[in-house]
């Protein structure tokens, strides 16, 4: 039987053990990817959930944020238009509260919610898991409550029908009662005067999308929810759609679905390719022709690995199915988005798969081949007709990606193809520049860096191929890592705490010209145990230039205190009745417009711009002054609101701070408190990932430049014999490895850079190039030439090591 | 006069696997400042392994090398390359150029690294003096056996070196070419002092040379 060489080869490849690791890491990988990314997947809504999350079954819902609220006791009376309205459009009034209640645990302040049982806001967000429904006034239902609950002020009789469970929430407290229960809680004076519990209206609406629309507009506009600005509505069709800016984070959250599988891969076929290239070597020396080698190689591995990764993913896709319940037990019972198979994670992840593949059987041919290169002697420049179709498809390709890119409109894969392809359009580059750079070095007089260019310029097809090769990786890894890292970035910027850290600030005067109680203000401070008197800010009713609303202070200590120590130039400033602003002022302005009155009259005041790590923050309106320095027109303008601005606030203080508003149910006056960003800070991960990958592609390149100085050593020792040392050679092959690899680095920042610059201008608030860690790459860039040159000196010796060996 | 390079007792085996090959048996050579010596010897009897030694190349096991009173065996690796760069012109049996590099440039590597003035109107000289000044911009590839060892020879009496080995320089020459060859050695040797060891096999080189040593086996005999 004769046993043809392709099916030998083929069957000797698969059951080698380098094959059958590739296969199963491949699957291993893939499964654990799948699951991973579907069960996180599982945990976003979708936006029919999230709409009705907040909808329940309503088309829109107007809350009032200024509007009448209701002190314990009063009757809650829907307002007039609520039963004008056409008959096809159904409002129901709910009313919502935050009271203080005693149950067996003791007291606590819980949500009230006050509406029919018929209400849509109900259907599909809250469950009734044990009784009725309340009917009659004085029936309630609690979610996660004892059935017993008591006011902790004043006389209330609830009677608890009931247990409900929040769909949406399932750790979520409250209280649902039937129409007419509050009206039952009977306080005294004093009672109702210590008491910050306070009924609010929100109103759900159902029918007919453009009726309600209609009807909301001719309201708004009479003014029945109170000033504008003051009431918000929900639109079923806005809440479902904000979900869409989710798809933009896609590149932050999904991309280690690409990084990782393509990264594995690459190393694994890199080194099967490797292994492969030993056995060719042998192989065509019995008379294998090495191209049929190559193609069956490739052939199998290309279909070992998208086989082994879509049963893997696949696998993985059913397992995070199967780990459904289990999954919404541990996520408290909260519902999980529907499930559907992941085609397109399962796609995604083989595309990654083969990409790594084919990139490692590149690299590992070229590491290879340049080796191999020695045995035959003859060169193989680079021809001009070769470096110029690579120029001109480069080009096409860079038009191609920034089309991409400029077309992609929300659609991460457009993003994600433009970038591919700016990549592989400076990959293309890379036998240009090198195809200048080597004859550059090369037409020198005679000296190391003339040989290294000679070298380059000799075998520079082979050179800058394997350039090319480590571009695509160097490229792909930087952009991804951009792409990310500037997503991340802006997500982080927009989600940024609006006071800094160990600060809060109450609103005591608030634009509709409600003043604070004392009593209120007092609270805050003793429930946060506040010590010291609180800074004073005033929003005045004026505009600066472009900037915004001017802040002034009531003292120069007071500017002290927020700024940090002011310069004397900023305290001239002040004191002339001059602005500060924070940042910095692009275009040399000394003088600027303060409007008052709508923009109906102007002063010119001196302004300034500081820099404080602290008051960017507050600078939410245009510039800082001085109440008693300012012009007249100024001074007489009246505040819009101020605050009582509080510092120096512990850990804890900032926790309180921020649950106060919600505990005491405190909703006519802002309280700002900071807010940390939760989730894994930025870059960090994208940093340790970035790490991860050059830990592996160091080693990696040092043994390729390894094999390469030391196949030089012909030259090497050459040299020697004639004279000329180690440290002649040294310079050689540094600049060699440099001209390589600072090739490679430039070849994969450039795109990476074009790309986010572009992204970043399409799409202000989701990319920011500003925010990206520019400096992780440089680093990275000049600690893989570092490694190199080491890589080459430590190689260097080993030459020299080398007995040199007779001639016979 | 003091002897520029002197060996002694040298002493080298290369280890095989199963048997080890006794390179050179105790040589002990001198040579004069303006000596040229003949070392004949058949193929495998152990002539390069003593140049190499010679010239620092390789070390001995035992035994030891002076060139110019200095011990080149006492030398680290890096030493003794910077001793060849500056004292000892060697002409390879295979001319080991350096490929990338024109005949000139070759030549003008060492004029260079030596810090010679004008070594480019330095290198075409010595070419022309080889008779080769028309190969001055083609690269090795790019020339015959013979041509490339005569640029091989070129570059070894570039920079003035006291010390010129040379091994089989007239393998790849005909008659006329390896008669002119050795006419020019001989005529280097008087006019400017330099000692030349000139390995062949070939028994012409008798009548240009002031010595005659023999090898066999790694043993020098005398002849
Ligand atoms: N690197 C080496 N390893 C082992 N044996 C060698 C080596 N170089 C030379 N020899 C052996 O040493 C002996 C002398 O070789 P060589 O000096 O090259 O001879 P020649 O130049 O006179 O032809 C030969 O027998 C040869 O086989
Ligand atoms: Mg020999």
């Amino acid at each position: 039987m004769r046993i043809s060489p392709l099916s030998s080869v083929g069957s000797l490849l698969i059951r080698s053990r380098p094959f059958q690791g590739l296969l199963v890491s491949v699957a291993l990988l893939s499964g654990l990817v799948t699951t991973t990314s579907v069960c996180i997947a599982a945990l976003a809504w979708s936006p029919e959930q999230v709409a009705t999350e907040t909808l329940g079954t309503a088309e829109a819902r107007v809350s009032a944020g200024e509007g009448p609220s209701y002190a314990p006791g009063s009757e809650l009376r829907p307002p007039s238009w609520v039963g004008e309205l056409s008959e096809a459009v159904d409002v129901t009034p709910e009313w919502r509260a935050v009271v203080p209640l005693t149950t067996k645990e003791g007291p606590t302040e819980t949500l009230y919610y006050e509406q029919a049982s018929s209400s849509p806001s109900l259907i599909g967000t809250v469950d009734l898991i044990a009784g009725r429904w309340p009917q009659y006034p004085g029936e309630c239902v609690t979610m996660r409550q004892a059935r017993e609950v008591k006011p902790s002020i004043g006389q209330w009789p609830i009677v608890v029908v009931g247990e409900v469970r929040d769909v949406f929430h399932p750790f979520s407290e409250g209280l649902y009662c039937a129409p007419g229960t509050w009206q039952r809680w009977q306080l005294t004076s004093t009672e109702s005067e210590s008491t910050s519990a306070r009924a609010r209206a929100s109103f759900a609406f159902s029918g007919p999308f453009s009726l309600i629309a209609d009807n909301i507009n001719c309201l708004a506009s009479e003014g029945n929810f109170g000033p504008m600005g003051t009431f918000s509505v929900d639109w079923r069709d806005q809440v479902s759609s904000q979900r869409r800016l989710s798809s933009q984070k896609f590149l932050g959250d999904q991309a280690p679905l690409f990084a990782l599988p393509l990264c594995v891969t690459l190393v694994i076929t890199g080194r099967l390719a490797w292994w492969c290239g030993l056995v060719r070597r042998a192989l065509t020396r019995v008379g294998v022709p090495a191209t049929t080698m190559r193609r069956v190689v490739t052939a199998t591995t290309v279909f070992g690995t998208l086989m082994a990764s879509v049963a893997g993913s696949t696998a993985g896709a059913l397992v995070a199915f199967a780990a459904r319940p289990l999954e919404n037990a541990v996520n408290g019972g909260a519902p999980l988005s529907d499930w559907s198979f992941p085609l397109t994670k399962v796609v995604t992840i083989a595309f990654a798969c083969l990409a790594g593949a084919g990139f490692g059987l590149a690299l590992g041919d070229a590491a290879n081949g340049v080796r191999l290169g020695q045995c035959d002697p003859s060169p193989r420049p680079l021809s001009q007709i070769t470096q110029m179709t690579a120029a001109i498809l480069a080009i096409i390709m860079g038009g191609i990606g920034v089309w991409l890119l400029l077309t992609s409109h929300d659609r991460s894969w457009w993003m994600i193809g433009g970038a591919v392809a700016l990549v592989l359009a400076f990959a293309g580059l890379t036998p240009v520049i090198l195809g200048r750079l080597s004859p550059m070095l090369a037409s020198r007089t005679v000296s190391a860096r003339t040989l290294a260019g000679r070298i380059l310029v000799e075998n520079s097809r082979r050179w800058s191929a394997a350039t090319a090769v480590l571009s695509v990786a160097l490229g792909l890894v930087f952009t991804l890592f951009t792409m990310s890292a500037s997503s991340i970035a802006g997500q982080v910027a927009l989600e940024a705490s609006p006071i800094p850290a160990g600060s809060a600030r109450i609103e005591t005067l608030n634009p509709t010209g409600d003043r604070i109680p004392k009593s209120t203000a007092t609270q805050f401070e003793t429930d946060l145990e506040l010590r010291g008197a609180p800074l004073k800010l005033t929003e005045l009713d004026a505009v600066l230039g472009e900037w915004g609303v001017l802040q002034s202070f009531d003292s120069l200590h007071d500017a002290k205190q927020l700024l940090g120590d002011l310069s004397n130039d900023a305290i001239d400033t002040l004191q002339c009745g001059g602005a500060l602003v924070v940042g910095r002022l692009t275009d040399g302005h000394t003088h600027m417009n303060a409007w008052v009155a709508n923009r109906q009259a102007s002063v010119d005041i001196p302004i300034l711009a500081i820099r404080t790590s602290v008051a960017h923050r507050f600078a939410t309106g245009g510039g800082f002054v001085l109440a008693e320095a300012l012009p007249d027109i100024l001074k007489n303008t009246g505040s819009v609101r101020t605050w009582n601005v509080y510092q120096g606030l512990s850990v804890d203080q900032d926790i309180r701070a921020r649950a106060w508003p919600a505990a005491t149910g405190l909703s006519r006056f802002e309280v700002q408190a900071y807010r940390p960003i939760d989730g894994f800070s930025f870059p960090l991960w994208l940093a340790i990932s970035l790490c991860g990958f050059g830990l592996f592609l160091t080693p990696l390149l040092a043994l390729v430049l390894r094999h390469e100085v030391k196949s030089l050593g012909g030259i090497a020792s050459s040299l020697r014999s004639i004279g000329l040392g180690r440290s002649w050679i040294r310079p050689v092959f540094s600049t060699l490895s440099g001209a390589i690899v600072m090739t490679a680095v430039f070849s994969g920042i450039t795109p990476s850079v074009i790309t986010v610059i572009i992204l970043s201008a399409l799409y202000p608030g989701v990319f920011n190039v500003a925010t990206t860690p520019w400096w992780i790459l440089g680093g990275f860039g000049l600690g893989l030439f570092g490694s190199t040159q080491l890589a080459i000196i430590s190689a260097n010796r080993q030459v020299g090591k080398q007995k040199h060996i007779a001639t016979i | 006069m003091l002897p520029i390079l002197r060996a002694h007792n040298l002493i080298l085996d290369y280890q095989l696997k199963s048997n080890s090959i006794h390179a050179l048996r105790d040589v002990t050579l001198t040579l004069d400042p303006g000596e040229m010596v003949c070392l004949f010897g058949a193929s495998g009897s152990g002539k390069s392994t003593l140049l190499n030694v010679l010239a620092g190349l390789d070390l001995p096991d035992s035994g030891s090398v002076q060139v110019c009173g200095k011990a080149i065996t006492d030398m680290s690796e890096d030493e003794r390359t910077a001793l060849r760069l500056n004292a000892i012109g060697m002409v390879f049996q295979d001319n080991n150029l350096i490929g990338q590099f024109t005949a000139r440039e070759n030549i003008e590597l060492i004029l260079r690294c030596q810090g010679a003035q004008s070594p480019k109107q330095t290198a075409v000289g010595l070419l022309d003096q080889l008779g080769v000044a028309d190969l001055a911009d083609r690269r090795p590839v790019d020339m015959s056996g013979g041509q490339r060892q005569r640029v091989g020879i070129a570059r070894a009496l570039a920079g003035d070196r006291p010390i010129v080995l040379c091994d089989e320089p007239t393998g790849a020459l005909d008659r006329t070419n390896s008669d002119a060859l050795f006419m020019l050695l001989r005529r280097l040797t008087y006019s400017t002092n330099v000692g030349v060891i000139i390995a062949t096999h070939d028994r012409v080189a008798e009548t240009y040379t002031d010595r005659v040593l023999e090898i066999t086996d790694g043993e020098l005999v005398a002849s």
